[in-house]
């Protein structure tokens, strides 16, 4: 043993040599715009800058502050400009996204999912498509009601529509574009920093998504995560993983990468051509209530539908089971 | 020199050792994303930024892995509530090979031990360290000479066959 503590704590470098950076090219996002001073601060002034900000936070709930009002809040900021980026306008949306899925009983393979959104009518069209491009399945929803399209048995044929009794109210809750919309027009997701992804530096934004109680009445808890990384120029969804905050290391159970997006100008065509049932003539219109029924035998009607609430009941049954262990 | 020049200047000549830095403290896979923190911060406050960039760096980054720590506490203790997890404890000391010296840094005060790894690890110049601690480079020297004679001291305990051999080193030492 060496008697210099320093030679030793030299000779257990566990980072001996310099590593290799990213590319200066990953922070052009950066350097693009002009340095942006930050706030300073000053240990003698923290009391006074917290009252002011407490001050500014009062007037700004006061005000009743919202995303697109602007703020000098930093999440708000990126918020605000990921909501817009994804917002239709007066025209539509079409966005496709590659889905990976790691859930116990579900398929691993990959999914391609195509959407269209518009805002006027507040109609969204989900598709999932097989490798080689056809359509696997399709959904309709706008809001207080839904329909859904399959080509391949048992629901071959069958458009299935349901009604919500309150019209607001969905029976099929968003995926995609419309999802990442709501969590940022709800505050749900906060900037948490960056994260480097493919050489490229991306906003990270995070909150929490789902939660379980263990009683009716019980606190509830926190059990699933969303992440969501944006493009600093574009303010577009790149990568958007859904986690489970119940497991250690929070494992991604979905993940979500935007593959293709584009404004579309609306056509007087688009609104008869956003039912299913005018898409697929002769398809026989299953109403009622199949929501219901699809509860207890789900292999009956649809196997999105199916696939749909398994994903759901994995959910919430593994958050009911760590809410039950945290106890 | 035009700002994005000299910050381009800076990042070609200091983001490695930022970076190595930050996995001499913490787990190499967010150490991309402090650096592009860290050069977050330098960009945005360059007109703040000294004529020697590398301690003001390494402080931002000390700032930021400190915050990153406290985030990560916070989420792992959520996930502990949920899942009845045991925590994991945020790296406050550097994880080596050497045991011994593993534990006698653990046992050293957080200010005696950062200062002998910026100079053993990060290479860094006793007036660099004292800028990156923000103390006086005279107190710095009277600092480390104090933290490597604890350390040194502290490994003697832990290896007591040794001490003799550290005893008679200490008197030869200058």
């Amino acid at each position: 043993m060496t008697s210099n503590p320093l030679a030793m704590l030299a000779a257990a470098n566990p980072v001996p040599e310099l590593p290799a950076v990213a590319p200066i090219e990953g922070l052009t996002c950066l350097t693009e715009s002009p340095p942006a001073p930050l706030p300073r601060h000053s240990k003698r002034s923290g009391r006074i800058a917290l009252a002011a900000a407490a001050a500014v936070g009062l007037g700004a709930v006061a005000a009743g502050l919202t995303l697109s009002g602007g703020s000098s809040d930093p999440s708000v900021g990126v918020a605000a400009a990921a909501y817009a980026a994804t917002s239709p306008g007066s025209g539509v949306i079409e966005a496709e996204f590659v889905i990976r899925r790691s859930l116990p009983g579900l398929a691993q393979a990959p999914i391609r999912h195509r959407e269209w959104l518009e805002a006027t009518t507040g109609r969204r069209r989900e598709q999932t498509l097989s490798r080689d491009g056809s359509v696997e399945s399709e959904l309709l929803a706008s809001p207080g009601r839904a329909e859904i399209w399959e080509p391949r048995p048992p629901a071959a044929g069958m458009i299935l529509r349901f009604r919500n009794q309150a019209p607001a109210s969905e029976p099929v809750k968003p995926d995609g574009l419309e999802l990442y919309r709501r969590l940022y027009e709800g505050g749900s997701v906060r900037i948490v920093g960056r994260e480097t992804l493919d050489g490229r530096t991306l906003w990270k934004l995070e909150g929490n998504i789902g939660y379980a109680r263990r009683r009716l009445v019980g606190r509830l808890r926190p059990v699933f995560g969303e992440v969501v990384l944006v493009d600093p120029t574009t303010y577009l969804p790149v990568v958007e993983r859904q986690v489970d905050l119940t497991r250690p290391g929070y494992p991604t159970m979905l993940e979500t990468r935007l593959v293709h997006y584009r404004r579309l100008p609306r056509r007087p065509s688009s609104d008869a051509s956003l039912p299913l049932s005018t898409e697929h003539r002769g398809a026989r219109v299953l109403g009622g209530n199949v929501l219901g029924l699809a509860y207890q035998t789900p292999h009956k009607l649809s196997p999105l539908l199916a696939e749909y609430l398994h994903t759901e009941r994995v959910f919430l049954e593994r958050g009911a089971r760590a809410v039950e262990r945290g106890r | 020199m035009s700002p994005r020049e000299r910050f381009e200047l800076i990042y070609s000549r200091h983001a490695p050792t930022v970076k190595g830095y930050v996995m001499r403290r913490a787990p190499a896979s967010i150490a991309d994303d402090v650096v592009a923190d860290v050069f977050t911060v330098c960009w945005r406050r360059l007109e703040d930024v000294p004529g020697d960039p590398l301690p003001w760096l390494i402080g931002v980054a000390a700032r930021v892995l400190r915050t990153h720590r406290r985030g990560e506490t916070r989420r792992l203790r959520l996930g502990a509530r949920l899942a009845d997890v045991e925590p994991i404890a945020a790296a406050q000391a550097p994880a080596i090979e050497n045991a011994t010296l593993g534990i006698a840094l653990e046992r050293m005060r957080d200010v005696d031990r950062e200062l002998l790894l910026l100079i053993a690890w990060d290479g860094l110049s006793p007036t660099q360290a004292a800028a990156v601690l923000g103390i006086a480079p005279v107190t710095v020297r009277v600092r480390l000479h104090r933290a490597r004679n604890r350390l040194r001291i502290a490994l003697a305990q832990l290896h007591p066959e040794a001490e003799a051999r550290s005893e008679l080193s200490m008197e030869a030492s200058p």
